[in-house]
């Protein structure tokens, strides 16, 4: 019997160690909503909960303690262990950065467009649009490409920049000299020269002066002058970049669509990568239309002409959602040649673009890696 | 007696006093001067209305001047300063008009048809090198049997002759018959408009002003506006501002700048359908544009919407047909090209063009690797070919985004055929007959650049331009739209607008198609 109650006492023993263990508090995690030195409200799990603090809370960052009135910000994903309605202690993460200025909703609309005449960068701003236009030089071209204006001395090459010592010019089988805009026509040899020039009335504008006329056909066409002149050079080319920002207010009842489904302007602003706008006649942003577009994704998987994919921000899955697939989807391997749907496995990286005119089904998909 | 007197005397003083107020208030409640002020940025490069060619000009020049006929409302044709619609021979070779009887030119002198006929026979004279010699080459001759009536004589019968006398071509013999024909342009007489118009010139300062006043003999309608101000500015941004300032109160708004606009207090903005498409346009004589199927899978890739909203601000209406809806030729009825992918790879595939290892597009070991060019500094026509590079990359179809000068792109690339495709804007002339745009013939069609020839069309413009009935003529525009639908030579994109600014309390009037017309109707209250 002894032996009996002795097991039994050793059992609740044993039992009352277990339940005193699991007793001890466990950290939660939660959303700083608001605090102060006597309480902190939380979102937890998307219920809003207000504890109360004092001076026995302990508050650590880095392990460190701290002062919760210096150390916390509104926003931050914290760590805590409470008692009921007190809590015990908190962890603050570091946050990363802050600044001042005011706060404004921006369509940024990038293009690149190729030129063979560059200008200066330059910006120009209103109070609903602000462009910055820049010039990237991105490599020369061969050009045969020439003017012909009626005039039979005269030959436009244009608004170009040329490649110095590129330009060749031929006339009947026989090569012309080239002789800048200040040297005089060498009046001993006549019809051997031909100048280079810019027009009086645009600078920028350049021409080809001949010593002598290329024809006594002053009816000729540029197909048949083509076939006696031969004009070829080497013209430097440019990427003109700009970009366009448009700056708008957004009316507190703005409806938002994140690939053709009702959405949060958090996740437009936070997921997609282009859309459409519309405004009332007040300026006002009230719908907005937001897409993916190439935009960066894991395959998940591809089944019954839908799409599964995530993104992954710092090691952790952010999002998934599952996308339909357009029936004239194209698939690009990561060396650009084109694929079949199917040869996309989970875990590729991918960029996909939902049209908002293919009925928000994706129709371009590239592979990554 | 005296006390009389002296009253008598004093009433009459303040009898003459009050009559005196009553002047001086009467002189102070006369109606402020109607002055419309509108900013533009452009200097006319002539007044003489033989000699226009630029808008600058004809914007001026049609506020003064009037022509034989003019459009309605509705794009009919209607007697102006022809006392009515003319009549033509059955043979369509003589059109006569009967002139109002009680027309003046701004200086006075009576307004007949030796004016007509000389105006007409200068516009023909090859010495004036007028640009208007074309648009009347099937006159043979000008008769004028009497004060009042004027005979156009044709070679062959034209109907769209009668859309070309709705011109404000008209020129007063009396100031123009003495002088050399060789320089007219350069004859100072060109910088002072004489002209029948609803509005008299007063002076030009170039860079700077023109100033109009009302014409209160002007033969048609009262006019309502006293003064007319045409201010110069050196862009649409400062023409913006002048609105802005209330040193303005008329502009013409680009689209980008529409959304602002409307928000700025005091300002109404009117928005019209313009006689204008924008267009992707192939070069047929190239190995990429040659077979009609190929243009039409980028039809089909081409998503006329997302040009609609995401370059035009909203303002442009997707497109199908070279004729905007507004005009009475328009047919619905043609083959349209919805939005589909694949039905565009299978039209590729058919036409021989298989993609490549690299991921474009092949035949006969040619990539489909081709630029759109387009002018540089009009932003919508920019950002239009990189949503193009966009839409044909899934085509398998490299499109190279090019941006040129204005004369460079046409000089040098499109006038000589030197090119794959250009992306561009066409404003229509009002008479519907579309043959410079279309006809095979280079002399005929000189905008048709990109060489598409088809004769059956051919002779639909041929047929349209000698048939006078209007119902006819509409039907074969209408047959003229279903080929160019299935041959699409062009891709249309989208129709676009024309958006006026005005003070809260102009009146203008505008139309679509027309825009800003009839300025003798033109009030401020």
């Amino acid at each position: 019997m002894k032996k009996v109650i002795s097991l039994f006492i050793m059992a609740v023993l044993i039992m009352g160690m277990v339940i005193s263990v699991n007793a001890a508090p466990e950290f939660s995690t939660g959303i700083l909503k608001n605090f102060s030195e006597k309480s902190v409200t939380l979102d937890v799990n998307g219920k809003e909960v207000t504890y109360t603090i004092d001076a026995n809370t302990k508050v650590y960052k880095n392990d460190i303690p701290v002062s919760i009135l210096d150390e916390a910000r509104k926003g931050m994903t914290i760590e805590f262990k409470n008692t009921g309605n007190k809590v015990t202690e908190i962890k603050v993460p570091n946050f990363g950065f802050e600044n001042s200025g005011a706060l404004a909703f921006s369509l940024i609309d990038i293009r690149e467009n190729t030129t063979d005449s560059s200008q200066q960068s330059r910006e120009s701003k209103s109070d609903t649009k602000e462009t910055r236009i820049n010039f990237e030089e991105i490599g020369e071209e061969e050009s045969n490409r020439i003017a012909y204006w009626g005039e039979l001395n005269k030959i436009v090459l244009g608004n170009i920049t040329l490649v110095p010592d590129t330009l060749k010019v031929m006339l009947n089988g026989t090569a012309l000299k080239i002789i800048d805009a200040n040297t005089e026509f060498n009046a001993a040899v006549v019809g051997d020269e031909v100048k280079l020039t810019t027009q009086t009335d645009d600078p920028t504008c350049l021409e080809l002066l001949f010593e002598k006329n290329f024809s006594e056909d002053t009816g000729i066409t540029q197909d048949k002058l083509e076939e006696i002149l031969s004009v070829t050079y080497k013209v430097k080319m440019y990427k003109q970049i700009t970009t366009d920002i448009y700056n708008f207010p957004i009316s507190e009842n703005v409806v938002v669509d994140l690939n053709g489904k009702p959405s949060t302007l958090i996740k437009a602003l936070n997921w997609s990568t282009s859309s459409y706008i519309t405004t009332n006649t007040d300026g006002e942003v009230i719908f907005i239309d937001a897409v993916f577009d190439n935009f960066k994704c894991i395959v998940d998987g591809v089944e019954n002409d839908k799409i599964s994919v995530s993104v992954v921000r710092n090691n952790k899955v952010a999002m998934t959602d599952t996308l339909e697939l357009s029936p004239g989807v194209t698939v690009y391997a990561a060396d650009g040649s084109a694929i079949d749907i199917t040869a996309l496995k989970a875990k590729d990286e991918i960029k996909l673009s939902v049209n908002p005119f293919d009925a928000y089904k994706v129709n371009v998909i590239e592979k990554i890696k | 007696m005296n006390k009389y007197k002296v009253w008598i005397s004093f009433v009459l003083i303040l009898v003459m006093l009050a009559a005196t107020f009553t002047l001086v208030n009467a002189g102070t409640a006369k109606a402020p001067e109607k002055i419309l002020t509108e900013a533009t940025f452009s200097d006319p490069r002539t007044l003489n209305p033989i000699m226009m060619e630029d808008t600058a000009s004809s914007d001026i020049i049609k506020r003064c001047n009037a022509a034989l006929l003019k459009y309605d409302k509705n794009i009919n044709l209607v007697p102006y300063a022809a006392e009515s619609m003319p009549t033509v021979s059955k043979d369509g070779k003589t059109i006569t008009f009967k002139l109002r009887k009680d027309i003046k030119w701004h200086d006075g002198v009576e307004f007949t048809s030796a004016d007509v006929k000389f105006t007409y026979d200068m516009i023909l004279d090859p010495d004036v090198m007028s640009p208007r010699y074309g648009d009347f080459l099937s006159i043979d001759k000008i008769e004028t049997p009497d004060k009042y009536t004027v005979v156009f004589k044709l070679k062959k019968a034209d109907s769209i002759i009668l859309h070309e006398f709705q011109n404000e071509y008209l020129i007063p013999k009396h100031i123009w018959e003495k002088e050399d024909k060789k320089t007219l342009k350069a004859n100072p007489k060109s910088r002072n408009l004489i002209g029948i118009g609803p509005f008299k010139f007063v002076e030009w300062k170039t860079a700077e002003r023109v100033v109009l006043v009302k014409n209160p003999d002007f033969f048609y309608e009262d006019v309502k506006l006293d003064k007319y101000i045409i201010s110069i500015t050196p862009s649409t941004a400062t023409a913006l501002i002048k609105l802005e300032k209330g040193e303005a109160n008329y502009v013409q708004v680009p689209e980008a700048e529409v959304a602002r606009i409307k928000k700025l207090p005091g300002i109404k903005v009117i928005t019209v359908q313009a006689p204008v498409f924008d267009y992707i346009g192939y070069n047929t004589k190239t190995p990429f544009f040659s077979d009609k199927r190929v243009r039409q899978a980028i039809a089909h890739a081409v998503n006329k919407n997302a040009f609609a909203k995401g370059i035009y601000k909203g303002l442009a209406t997707p497109a199908e047909t070279s004729y905007p809806p507004a005009f009475s030729m328009h047919e619905k009825n043609v083959r349209t090209y919805n939005y589909d992918l694949n039905m565009a790879k299978k039209l590729l595939d058919e036409a021989g063009w298989k993609v490549g290892k690299d991921g474009i597009r092949e035949k006969d070991g040619v990539k489909f690797k081709v630029s759109c060019v387009t002018n540089k500094g009009n932003v919508m026509r920019e950002k239009a070919i990189v949503l193009l590079q966009s839409a044909l990359k899934p085509l398998g179809i490299a499109v190279e985004p090019r941006i040129l000068e204005w004369n460079t792109m046409w000089e040098k690339y499109v006038d000589i055929g030197k090119y794959e495709m250009v992306y561009g804007g066409m404003t229509l002339s009002l008479h519907g007959n579309q043959d410079g745009l279309w006809h095979s013939d280079p002399m005929i069609g000189y905008f048709n650049k990109g060489r598409y020839a088809n004769p059956k069309l051919d002779e639909i413009w041929d047929l349209a331009r000698v048939e006078f009935d209007v119902k006819k003529q509409n039907k074969l525009y209408s047959d003229a739209q279903k080929m160019l639908a299935d041959d699409q030579p062009w891709t249309f994109t989208v129709y676009r607008t024309t958006s006026f600014a005005v003070k809260n309390n102009v009146y203008p009037t505008v139309y679509d198609i027309l825009e800003d017309c009839d300025f003798y109707k033109w009030d401020i209250k």
